[in-house]
């Protein structure tokens, strides 16, 4: 690929660079690193359980409550959705207020207020903290909710659920979660409209008296206030909160599949497919593998100079950005690879994760990767100290995960320890390019095929993470009819819609001669191939791979020549009198004036479109066939045989896409190209995109002269 | 403890002055070349923010080049005669730094945040790419087909994504407002290696840019380095275009439709408003706060909570240079019409037009704006954009970020209800309904 584009370069000297004499001004060198010190906290637990953490910072005059209930994660079976729902009703209603009153009093303290299945975030300006701690306090006590709201916030539910249907992230994360943790397990269910349906008031009801207790709860008090003003308050407003018996649920692991599998699901409308590779990993939070498993995927996909998007975006323009994360979870962690890709590389995007995957895994990072990782994490390290939520994040993860108390006070200590030789453990122990699923969401009639020859195992969902059952004939390869449906149009009457709908005889004629050029790729690898027409029949096609002829074909108007990869050869016979005509700039167009036998025979759908068929008979009797769209006129697909390699013959089926003008001219930019063989299996799909189309060049009589 | 609690009582529902104790300081200065320069020191924390805003958007873009100046802004990452093509972020990054860029309607936005003892490292990278920016057919290519998936990845494969852009194109028919810095795919596969030196040449000059540095740094190494990295930068010597283009004021309400692959249909109103340094622009963004800011807002509550009838709710004001457009939009319930939804927004809108708000409304939306506008005070990364914005955007005044809550309160109940009716008129507004496609 590299290869082929400094080819390109040589042939466009021009580099935008501002001055021709570049002033030479080398990288400074950086100043003794700066201490980072870590923002304080003050802890204190009040009697019923609650444990709270004040980090006071006077930066800006504002206040914040955030609330972190933490219970093991709910099963919800036919109810899910319960607990988020509970989340939101909690802001209904108290046995004090109504909604519209607690609406207005947060409103008119402009605060934020938000509530959820597993806590509260609370903040606003410092003069109305207290009101706010009192609000905050009055819900998680004293929550009512009405049979109202609760059926207003359902209905809201629902239609949500709607809106989000058509997301291709969304169906991307959903999908993921199902093959990944099964609908049994509570990371893997999910909400629909019939499991909001089981739900009943009483339900939410008893989930806030379960769940909504202060000896499960970590309250961050974050910002302008002091830690014995919040001691204070939060005794005064949260004191008498009743704690209760908050039940603890284990689950089964989970497990990576035996081998790797591709998830695919059809949304016919994508113009990019969401790539997502996914494996469940054993990686509990603050364990000694937590640091080296994060340096691990910073180095493949943690920004910018990650591996992934160096690759994907930086190397291939695949993408606008390809990533990995990999979560520590106390129940079952998770490692994940993505990206956005345009349909026509998707396959090859896969490729090139697979082989980072395989890299990161297989081989030692170098020591400058490491360092510049290490330095780069240092940094967020220390840039995340700016927002003081941090702070109080730390101070929560020690108490909650049991982490030793200076974990974060060694934190850029033990991260800057971290060996080459862990990263390779940590990789070979969290990245599973063979037990993985790669879930694709996308355009499935142009990635299928080509996404099913690299992986094994595939299976379908459809977009609400339902599994398709495989089908168990064989799809039929080529447009059936759909309807017998009579033609009641002529072969010239086709033609003549034909040229008309490209832009009319007078516009083609203006055309002397051409130049289009098209690429495509084949796993990374970048073919080019440059096709040249003169009026009235002088062609040239080339192709090449880096900077290697693939083949090269002509007819310079007597004589026809091909050069490829197996030497040099004179056309004669038949096949030069074919490729006489079938050098003709805009052949469908001249059928008459080169007198080619040609007749429709039938209308066939293709791609979802109605076309007549129309056959044209060669010299040699080869037969070209075109469909030619009965709504539009254009061309939607040709075919011809050609002797396979292998020995017998082989189709050639086209097919032609989004028609672009040019000097008044309609060209398809895209054309995708199949072989079929005898028992009409399409054996390789290539797609080619046009780059270039000039017309009217001045294209000399030699340059269509192979040597 | 009583007596506080006294004074938190009553301060919680009336409003004090000031917000904070003291003004945000900073000094600031222009070098021979023009280049303008903004110090805000803070030595809390041991990290600075870098940043140069070049005063050019989408607005600046040839008809026929839509998606240029962002297009442009991914080059800039390519490299110069001293950085290698593909060592832009990993020497920031390697350097324990962030760094990141964004173009709007009216400007392009760069900045690194770095450990304090990098901020010559970074200066000395946004001086190499002012002053000798080098790109190659490789990384022009590359970079094509990156802001092609761009678009793709936010607009085109995602639903509604295409709404915006068909907003602008319906509100504006000769400022160049009407194309969003997005641009098209067409003209993103046009834009050529020449045209990029010249836009290069035109807007990337110091005498076009602002240079921020916020947080901790010594005030006289930082303006030396300035002087030695920046100072060798010529000024530009051509003419920066700031084409100033009236668009005529809408004569009716303009209606259209467009079909996505959704579910649930979508409402817009789109509304000509003023720029952002117009006297009326505080009241406009306050009547939105007034309309859909918080569910006791009128169109949530009316909409979403009341009747029902939508799931969504939103109205604003994006800031723009030149007269723009407010929002209101609105995602139906199930099975609830668009026409449904436009006479409630047209109920709100009488009565906004027709009665003051409440005292209570009032107290409501300066308290959210002044609870946004403290927050802008939170990060460097946030403060160096909006001292920048400022000093570019509204007449160099840069110290706007003390005096812009003053302003807001002078804004009074009567403006609030002139400009509903001036700006938030039938006549003067897009009405554009986003139906689901069916097959």
């Amino acid at each position: 690929m590299y290869k082929n584009i400094f080819a390109y370069i040589l042939f466009s000297t021009t580099m935008l660079c501002a001055f021709a004499q570049p002033q030479i001004l080398s990288r400074p060198i950086a100043g003794p690193a700066p201490e980072i010190k870590l923002g304080k906290s003050e802890k204190f637990t009040l009697d019923n359980g609650l444990k709270v953490f004040v980090v006071e910072n006077h930066k800006v005059p504002k206040v914040s409550f955030r609330l972190i209930l933490d219970y093991d994660p709910i099963r919800e079976g036919n109810m899910a959705g319960r607990g988020e729902l509970t989340g939101d009703l909690m802001k209904t209603g108290t046995t004090t207020m109504t909604k519209a009153q607690i609406d207005k009093e947060i409103d008119m303290m402009g605060a934020d207020f938000f509530t959820y299945s597993t806590g509260m975030y609370v903040s606003g300006l410092k003069r109305n903290s207290e009101k706010l701690a009192i609000l905050m306090a009055n819900i998680l006590t004293s929550a009512k909710f009405t049979q109202e709201e609760f059926d207003k916030l359902k209905k809201q539910y629902i239609s949500n659920l709607a809106a989000q249907k058509e997301n291709p992230s969304y169906i991307s994360g959903r999908v993921s979660d199902v093959v990944m943790y099964g609908e049994n397990h509570p990371y893997g269910e999910s909400m629909t409209e019939e499991t909001l349906n089981n739900i009943s008031l009483q339900d939410c009801e008893q989930f806030y008296k379960t769940w909504f207790r202060p000896n499960i709860g970590y309250l961050a008090i974050v910002g302008d206030i002091t830690p014995t003003e919040a001691k204070v308050l939060i005794n005064k407003t949260l004191g008498g909160w009743q704690k209760g018996e908050v039940p603890t649920v284990s689950y089964p692991e989970v497990a990576p599949p035996t081998q790797a599998q591709l998830i695919l699901v059809d949304r016919p409308t994508s113009v990019q497919s969401v790539i997502n590779i996914i494996n469940p990993i054993t990686l509990k939070p603050g364990s000694q593998f937590d640091i080296p498993a994060k340096v691990m995927n910073t180095i493949l996909g943690g920004g910018a100079s990650g591996r992934l998007f160096q690759n994907l975006r930086e190397k291939h323009g695949f993408t606008y950005g390809a990533y990995s994360s990999i979560n520590s979870d106390e129940i079952v962690g998770s490692f994940s690879a993505g990206a956005s890709v345009r349909n026509a590389v998707t396959d090859s995007a896969v490729m090139e994760f697979m082989n980072e995957l395989n890299r990161i895994k297989n081989t030692a990072v170098s020591d400058t990767d490491l360092k510049r990782t290490l330095a780069f994490m240092s940094g967020s390290f220390a840039r995340g100290l700016e927002n003081p939520q941090t702070i109080a994040n730390q101070a929560i993860s020690v108490a909650r995960y049991h982490l030793p108390e200076d974990y974060y006070t060694n934190y850029l200590k033990n991260l800057n320890a971290v060996t080459i030789a862990e990263v390779q453990s940590v990789a070979g122990q969290f990245v599973k390019p063979d037990n993985c699923y790669i879930v694709v969401v996308g355009n499935g009639a142009e990635i299928k095929d080509k996404l099913g020859k690299l992986v094994g195992v595939s299976r379908e969902f459809d977009i609400t993470g339902k599994e398709i059952a495989p089908k168990q004939a064989v799809q039929v390869e080529d447009t059936p009819p759909v309807e017998e449906e009579m033609v009641t149009i002529s072969a010239d009457e086709v033609i003549s819609r034909y040229t008309k709908a490209i832009g009319g005889g007078e516009n083609i004629n203006k055309i002397k001669d051409m130049q289009i050029t098209m690429s495509m790729e084949i796993q990374g690898q970048v073919v080019s191939s440059v096709q040249m027409f003169k009026y009235p029949n002088l062609s040239r096609k080339e192709s090449r791979m880096q900077d290697m002829l693939v083949s090269s074909k002509a007819f310079d108007g007597a004589k026809g020549k091909e050069r490829g990869m197996e030497g040099f050869r004179e056309i004669t016979g038949k096949e030069l009198e074919d490729l006489k005509v079938r050098s003709a700039m805009f052949l469908e167009t001249r059928f008459q004036e080169l007198k080619i036998p040609f007749s429709v025979t039938k209308i066939e759908a293709v791609g979802g479109k109605k076309a007549y068929v129309v056959e044209a008979t060669l010299p040699s009797t080869e037969k070209i066939i075109y469909w030619f769209d009965k709504e539009t006129g254009l061309k939607l697909k040709e075919q011809i045989n050609v002797p396979s390699p292998m020995g017998g013959m082989l189709a050639i089926a086209t097919s032609f896409e989004d028609y672009r003008e040019v000097a008044g001219v309609k060209f398809p930019y895209k054309l995708t190209q199949r072989a079929i063989d005898a028992t009409g299996k399409s054996t390789q799909t290539i797609s080619f995109a046009v780059k270039d189309i000039k017309t009217n060049i001045g294209l000399k009589k030699k340059a269509f002269v192979i040597k | 403890m009583n007596l506080k609690r006294t004074f938190l009582l009553l301060s919680s529902f009336c409003l004090l002055l000031p917000v904070f104790a003291q003004d945000l300081q900073f000094e600031e200065f222009d070098l021979d070349n023009g280049l303008h320069v903004i110090l805000h020191q803070d030595n809390t924390l041991p990290i600075t923010a870098v940043s140069v805003l070049y005063h050019v958007g989408s607005k600046n873009e040839d008809p026929q080049r839509t998606g240029f100046a962002h297009f442009f802004e991914h080059l800039m990452f390519e490299g110069s005669p001293n950085i290698e093509r593909g060592d832009y972020m990993k020497i920031v990054q390697g350097a324990g730094g962030e760094l990141n860029a964004y173009t709007s309607f009216d400007r392009t936005y760069y900045y690194e945040i770095l450990p304090s003892n990098e901020l010559e490292l970074g200066l000395w990278m946004e001086s190499e790419r002012m002053l000798q920016l080098k790109v190659d057919s490789i990384g022009v290519e590359t970079q094509r087909q990156v802001v092609k998936e761009e678009r793709r990845m936010r607009y085109d494969n995602r639903p509604y994504g295409r709404v915006s852009e068909e907003v602008y194109k319906l509100a504006f028919k000769t400022h160049p407002y009407r194309w969003t810095p997005i641009g098209s795919l067409e003209y993103i596969n046009k834009a050529a290696l020449g045209e990029f030196m010249d836009f290069y040449k035109t807007f990337y000059v110091p005498n076009n840019a602002t240079l921020t540095i916020a947080g901790d740094f010594d005030v006289v190494k930082a303006k030396d380095w300035i002087k030695k990295y920046f100072g060798r930068i010529p000024k530009g010597t051509k003419t920066i275009p700031r084409p100033v283009i009236q668009e005529a004021a809408m004569t009716g309400e303009i209606r259209d439709t467009m079909y996505d692959k959704i579910q649930l249909p979508m409402l817009v109103h789109a509304y000509r408003i003023p720029e952002m340094t117009h006297p009326d622009f505080y009241a406009v963004d306050l009547l939105t706060t007034v309309l859909s800011d918080g569910e006791s807002s009128r169109l949530y509550k009316k909409m979403v909570d009341e009747t029902e009838k939508a799931t969504s709710v939103f109205a604003y004001s994006p800031e723009m240079e030149q007269p723009g457009i407010a929002f209101i939009q609105s995602i139906a319930q199930t099975g609830v019409s668009l026409n449904t939804l436009d006479s409630l927004i047209n109920v709100e809108l009488d009565r906004v037009q027709n009665e003051l708000i409440s005292q209570e409304e009032y107290i409501a939306i300066m308290n959210k704006t002044e609870n946004q506008l403290v927050s802008v005070r939170g990060s460097l990364a946030s403060i160096a954009g909006t001292l920048a914005g400022d000093y570019v955007f509204h007449n160099k005044n840069t110290g706007l970020i003390n005096k812009k809550m003053e302003a807001y309160r002078k804004v009074t109940k009567e403006d609030i209800q002139r400009v509903a009716k001036l700006y938030f008129k039938k006549e003067n507004r897009i009405n554009f309904f986003v139906l689901p496609k069916t097959n």
